[in-house]
């Protein structure tokens, strides 16, 4: 299904108004069978509702099902029981739709397409001409900051640079909804506050929804209005803190006491979910 | 900026050598200077010795060079000339190259084993050259490849693939020759060293193929046999690309059903199982005499690896690749050309090379029954009916199949290098 440039190819979802939330959760649990008679309960009764252009981090220890709540809103899991909307639609529809830009873990870029080329294959896929895939993959290029990256292969770049072409790719089809599983995980430091305040970055230029699941307190306070805190095995949700740092967010954000109350807040959210 | 730099710097893995002991420099270049002096000696020899001498009578280019004056009744010894002066040719130019390599040893020693492989190559060519007539000149060119090869193997510098596989032939020929001196040193007692199955020296078997087919005939065995090679090669094309097609199909309909996988599958295995010198004849029967049926039988050894390879390609993606095309909605067709495809690339062109040199056997072994007179079996058939007493010939035979094959796989081969460009090199 080709569409000419004069019509947006996508499907957009209708305008929310402010009231109506991007994504809502209700009584949501999931299920593995892992064969035989055994299961392992990976969510348990999660409720949660969040709003339009809102930044939220879903934060746990390993095992406390936050990414498998980000993989149920993404369609790429389903759950067992529960009821849960995307843009008000479920989330199959919302995923057909191409409500929502997916960043993994792994940058999970293809190693024979050029940097330029792999922020183009979701606009291939859902059929946008070539001159405005070019043109559309320079512009992401650049508000990632690698502009001058598009020729090169993947693997000629560090990972921190190939996590933000992954979010290039993510954002490339405008969805109204980008949702991150640990995507600086696997980065040290430096690196990852580098790319926190990146995101934070491209976030206030291009607006929307994030959902962001990490297991670094500093990251998701640092990024966040509200964390929502998960305790392990069964996944549910214990707390969820506001955060109320001001916006613009800058390094000197973190030397704030403020940030620090907020960090404290969350380790003991966390403590108490750990029932210790 | 900065992390580009870093992945810059590990890129480029410090390859170069630490300090090296007294042996590893002196040794190579102690060794060089003995091919050095061994090809100029050659050289020398050549240009001193009259022309009737049999070191250059027998030799490949004198034979040659008899040959051409016969059919046009020229003066045999101004020809001879020419073949003395391209004997010593060569000699100096296995002595030019053995020279390049030993200023490699003395000031780049990481090219050093580049330049000796030429040195190495040019010895091959005497090897093919110089005949057993000329007893102690013949020994003296064994000699000087061993020292190639023993300098090859202690010279330092990085060792390529072609590099690899041209010592490696090096080494067979060498051994080839040497294994005959044992049999005649034993009056016969090795296997292949006496009558009938008696080994031929490489030096005759390139005197052959530089030979009229029949006593003074008027065509070159060489020339023939590549005919037949280039007949045979075409009907394995057809059979290759037929079998390739099959094979990627299968492998695609496997990779997308469980269940014709696990049904079909088994049969494909089995197929390949079945001695394809029992169906051929049926195939034949079945299909007529001509080149269809010869392209069948190799396509049938060509398609195996290809399905079986696509099938472990196509469903080589990680699941986060795949889950990326389902956050994308893609259809089907997207998933296997953008995602599938690509990624099963480097297996699928692991299993074309493989059937490359299937596909040349395939057809050499569908021309058998199907009777075909001018293509390589008919030619391996002829030359092993004379192996008494012209075992060259049939060994010529089996070089230019080989040579058939070699090619196709290099031709894939170079394909391959040409459409992985743009992929990280891998370790293999």
């Amino acid at each position: 299904m080709r569409v000419d440039a004069s019509t947006p190819p996508i499907p957009k979802s209708d305008a929310q108004t402010p009231a109506a939330p991007v994504v809502s959760i209700r009584g949501v649990n999931k299920i593995f069978e892992t064969g035989g008679s055994e299961s392992v309960v990976a969510v348990q009764d999660i409720n949660l509702e969040i709003g339009a252009n809102e930044f939220v981090s879903l934060i746990g220890p390993s095992g406390c099902g936050k990414s498998t709540l980000l993989r149920l809103i993404a369609d790429l899991l389903t759950p067992t029981s529960g009821q849960l909307l995307v843009n008000g639609k479920p989330p199959r529809q919302a995923r057909l739709g191409r409500d929502y830009g997916f960043v993994f873990q792994a940058a999970t870029l293809y190693d024979w397409r050029t940097v330029s080329q792999n922020v183009q294959l979701p606009l291939e896929i859902m059929g946008y001409p070539p001159a405005r895939r070019a043109a559309r993959a320079r512009e992401m290029l650049q508000l990632v900051e690698l502009e001058k990256f598009g020729r090169h292969y993947p693997w000629q770049l560090s990972g921190g640079m190939q996590q933000r072409v992954a979010i290039a790719r993510a954002l490339a089809f405008e969805p109204p909804l980008l949702l991150m599983d640990e995507p600086f995980g696997a980065l040290d430091e430096f690196t990852r506050e580098r790319m926190n305040m990146e995101l934070l970055k491209i976030w206030g230029k291009t607006g929307g929804t994030v959902i962001f699941v990490t297991h670094s307190i500093a990251e998701a306070v640092f990024l966040s209005n509200r964390v929502v805190v998960m305790s392990p095995r069964p996944g549910r949700i214990t707390k969820v803190v506001d955060i109320g740092l001001p916006r613009p967010r800058t390094f000197e954000t973190r030397e704030d006491p403020r940030f620090f109350a907020a960090v404290t807040d969350v380790r003991e959210s966390l403590r108490e979910a750990y029932g210790a | 900026m900065l992390d580009v730099e870093a992945r810059e710097l590990t890129g480029l893995e410090a390859t170069r050598p630490g300090r090296e002991s007294a042996s590893q420099r002196w040794l190579p270049l102690a060794l060089t200077v003995g091919m050095l002096v061994i090809a100029a000696s050659l050289a020398g020899a050549y240009l001193a010795r009259p022309v009737d001498d049999p070191a250059l009578v027998e030799s490949t280019p004198g034979q040659l060079v008899l040959w051409i004056a016969g059919r046009r009744q020229l003066n045999p010894e101004a020809l001879l000339g020419d073949a003395r002066l391209a004997l010593a040719i060569m000699c100096l130019l296995a002595a030019g190259a053995t020279t390049l390599g030993l200023a490699a040893l003395w000031r780049r020693p990481e090219h050093s084993r580049r330049a000796l492989f030429w040195a190495l190559a040019g010895f091959d060519i005497l090897l093919l050259n110089v005949p057993v007539a000329a007893r102690g000149w013949y020994w003296l060119v064994l000699a000087a490849l061993a020292l190639a090869l023993l300098t090859l193997f202690v010279a330092p510098g990085p060792v390529s693939r072609a590099l690899g596989t041209f010592i490696v032939i090096s080494a067979l020929l060498l051994g080839w020759e040497v294994y005959i001196a044992l049999g005649q040193a034993t009056g016969g007692a090795l296997p292949l060293t006496d009558f009938p199955w008696k080994m031929p020296h490489w030096q005759a078997i390139a005197e052959q193929l530089l030979q009229p087919a029949r006593r003074n005939g008027p065509e070159l065995l060489v020339g023939i046999l590549a005919k037949a090679g280039w007949v045979t090669w075409r009907e394995a094309v057809v059979g290759f690309l037929a079998g390739s097609l099959l094979g990627f199909a299968l492998g695609t309909l496997f990779a997308h059903s469980r269940l014709l996988e696990r049904s079909l599958l088994p049969y494909a295995v089995a197929s390949q199982t079945v001695p394809i010198l029992a169906i051929a004849p049926m195939i034949v029967s079945a299909l007529g005499a001509g080149w269809v049926p010869v392209a069948v039988i190799s396509a049938y050894l060509t398609f195996f690896p290809v399905t079986v390879n696509t099938l472990r390609g196509l469903l080589s993606p990680e699941p986060m690749a795949l889950d990326l095309m389902r956050s994308y909605a893609a259809p089907p067709w997207a998933v296997l050309w953008k995602l599938r495809v690509p990624a099963a690339l480097p297996y699928i062109f692991t299993a074309l090379k493989v059937s490359a040199t299937g596909s040349v056997v395939g057809a050499i072994v569908g021309e058998l029954p199907s009777s075909r007179s001018d293509g390589l079996a008919a030619a391996i058939l002829r030359a092993s009916g004379n192996y008494a007493s012209e075992p060259e010939k049939l060994w010529a035979a089996i070089v230019m199949a080989s040579l058939v094959g070699l090619l196709f796989f290099a031709a894939i081969a170079l394909l391959e290098r040409g459409v992985m460009r743009s992929r990280p090199a891998d370790e293999s």
